[in-house]
């Protein structure tokens, strides 16, 4: 059963996409902002992590920079409202896979850039 | 008797020599040209000569015998005049008036001196006379020449105190000009001191003339300390330094440059830096450097700027959820899971359309507060035009079959066309714009999406619609930012106004331009160029 983490703080895009993944089959664990997303990563050892940038508490640039002071290496896209090029560079930095616009994509292509990343979940 | 005889023939002689002698004293009288007598005691008149006779106009004969005083006008003067002879043995002269016989009154001045004997006892007088009349009319016409003179010297005078005056007048009016120009240089004075911004002058020596109180404080120096000085000199002053390395023409030496309000950082403060060389008549007096400081617009630019992106972050976050709500809910429908009417389907679709409406009407937002900041990055790679255009067109192409009466043409003049070094996902947004523009305003018609060579080294993309057009006299303000034609605005068909002012800095900061054509009520034609590339990279480059 392949995991993902959903770390994002605005409640409906969390549920509807957490909604998604689990009808797919895919185990999902959430958390609403960076600080217990990144105990989150270490509690789950998730397949993939699916990170918002703005945040309270820690955010997604934190986790990031927390991530590889403490070698973790999981897979990471972003699901972001913004995306300047500077931040995606910076991103692509930290070994991040994709970057994905919120508002630019449809849930289901949302849906899709995951799985392309860790592949179907088994069922 | 011989003695008698001889006595008398002596006496004879002697008489003969008396007779001659008064015949030459007769003479010498009537020669003499002066008027001249003898008077008795009596002021009768003994003898008169010749002279005498014609200016009195009695004769010699009729003259003897004649009351002196008869002869003069001034009887009173006259009287005086002989009561004085009478009693002086000196020689007298006085000016009175003859009254000849033909009573003509005739200016003379007569001479007098008294006839005494033996024993001094008074025997009469001489008395000459001499016609003055010449003379008077001489002395009358030096009278009346030295009036004249006298006349025109006072006129002189006149003219002379009219031109002093005038004179005064003149140094009183140069001393007000003097004063209104001391008045005007203290204003100026003022005028510099007290202004708001930083204000410095070098004279065309370079030399530093002027440093008023806001630029001794924005730059924390004494004018004492800097005025008089050189430009090399300024450069050992610290707080100077990065304003001339700022303002100094690199390549003319000690040569100031001509800036204008170009920003430039000094610590955490903004200044924006203008230069004016200073002409009269061609000659330079200098340059004048001025100084705005724009820390605080900077900082409320910042405070803005942030602003901004909070806001359309905060906009944007719950529209994303909204949207994929929305399409949970379309997909539900199709998949059957969820049992909607047409209607409420219907609604939903508008919902989400409305949403991304918003979603892009943000997006809008965010880029031209970029744009105007000077944040929009560009990213150019160089590309074949058609990556750019042909996934735009794919998606148009669908979206255009739902509209009836609307055809959609792609117009390759050419089949390839050079590179072109542009920022992709920018130039898609520019051609996008117009594509979305044509079909938003065009109700039946043709979309001809063209692309074609400008000259040999640019680009040219157009796209023309059938549409409403553009009123012509709302044509100028096309790319303002907000502005939306009066004919769309009635149409009612949703819109920013914001989307040609973005395509518009996009296809400049590309090096391109961006114009148009359009007739109201028959179409439009937009188009712009990009410069296709050609030579080194780093000049192609130049324009990000």
């Amino acid at each position: 059963m392949k995991k993902v983490l959903i770390i994002e703080d605005e409640k409906l895009v969390r549920n509807l996409i957490s909604k998604k993944l689990s009808e797919k089959g895919f185990v999902v664990e959430i958390a609403e902002n960076g600080k217990k997303g990144f105990q989150k990563i270490k509690e789950t050892e998730p397949d993939l992590i699916l990170l918002d940038i703005i945040m309270p508490e820690m955010n997604g640039f934190e986790v990031l920079e927390k991530m590889q002071e403490e070698n973790i290496e999981v897979p990471v896209v972003i699901v972001s409202n913004s995306g300047q090029p500077v931040e995606i560079d910076k991103a692509k930095e930290y070994g991040v896979r994709d970057w994905i616009v919120k508002t630019k994509f449809d849930l289901q292509e949302v849906i899709e850039k995951t799985v392309a990343q860790i592949g179907k979940p088994q069922k | 008797m011989n003695n008698n005889k001889t006595q008398e023939k002596r006496i004879t002689e002697e008489m003969k020599d008396l007779e001659e002698f008064k015949r030459y004293a007769q003479e010498l009288t009537d020669f003499l040209p002066i008027a001249f007598c003898v008077v008795n005691p009596f002021d009768l008149i003994l003898e008169a000569n010749k002279f005498f006779g014609e200016i009195s106009g009695y004769g010699i004969i009729d003259s003897v015998g004649l009351n002196i005083k008869e002869l003069f006008l001034e009887k009173r003067e006259i009287e005086d005049f002989i009561e004085i002879i009478r009693r002086t043995d000196e020689k007298k002269e006085k000016e009175l008036t003859l009254l000849s016989s033909s009573e003509e009154a005739i200016p003379v001045e007569i001479f007098a001196l008294a006839k005494r004997n033996e024993d001094g006892d008074f025997t009469g007088y001489f008395l000459a006379i001499v016609d003055i009349t010449e003379r008077r009319k001489l002395s009358e016409r030096l009278k009346t020449e030295l009036e004249k003179k006298e006349e025109e010297l006072k006129k002189k005078t006149e003219q002379m105190d009219d031109s002093r005056l005038a004179l005064l007048n003149i140094l009183e009016d140069v001393d007000e000009n003097y004063k209104k120009t001391k008045r005007e240089r203290a204003k100026t004075l003022a005028i510099i001191e007290n202004f708001v911004d930083g204000m410095l002058f070098f004279d065309p020596e370079d030399r530093l003339t002027i440093i008023n109180p806001k630029a001794e404080k924005l730059f924390g120096i004494d004018s004492e300390k800097v005025v008089g000085k050189k430009i090399k000199e300024l450069y050992e002053i610290d707080q100077f330094s990065e304003l001339l390395e700022f303002i100094e023409d690199k390549e003319k030496e000690e040569n100031l440059s001509q800036v204008f309000r170009e920003e430039l950082q000094i610590g955490d403060n903004y200044f924006e830096i203008t230069t004016t060389e200073v002409e009269e008549e061609n000659e330079s007096w200098g340059v004048l450097v001025h100084v705005h400081d724009v820390t605080r617009e900077k900082r409320i630019e910042r405070i803005k700027s942030e602003f901004v992106s909070v806001a359309a972050h905060q906009l944007r976050t719950p529209l994303s959820g909204i949207k994929w709500t929305l399409e949970t809910f379309l997909e539900e429908t199709v998949e059957e899971k969820e049992k909607l009417t047409e209607d409420e389907v219907d609604l939903i679709k508008k919902a989400y359309d409305a949403n991304e409406r918003m979603v892009n009407l943000i997006n809008d937002l965010l880029n031209v507060s970029r744009i105007e900041e000077g944040r929009y990055i560009y990213e150019p790679q160089i590309v074949n035009i058609f990556d750019v255009i042909d996934p735009i067109v794919k998606n148009y192409k669908e979206g255009i079959e739902k509209k009836d009466n609307v055809e959609f043409k792609l117009n390759k003049v050419k089949k390839n066309f050079p590179a072109v070094k542009v920022d992709t996902e920018k130039i898609s947004i520019v051609i996008q714009n117009l594509l979305d523009n044509a079909i938003k305003y065009t109700d039946k018609g043709e979309i001809v999406l063209s692309i074609s060579m400008k000259g040999e080294d640019e680009l040219k993309i157009s796209v023309q619609d059938d549409g409403i057009g553009i009123p012509e006299e709302q044509q100028e303000r096309l790319f303002n930012k907000f502005f939306r034609a009066g004919n769309v605005v009635r149409k009612d068909v949703e819109g920013s106004g914001l989307g040609l002012f973005i395509s518009k800095n996009i296809v400049e900061a590309h090096g391109g331009e961006m114009g148009f054509e359009s007739t109201e009520g028959v179409g439009s034609l937009f188009y712009f160029t990009l410069p296709t590339k050609k030579g080194d990279d780093e000049d192609f480059m130049r324009n990000f």
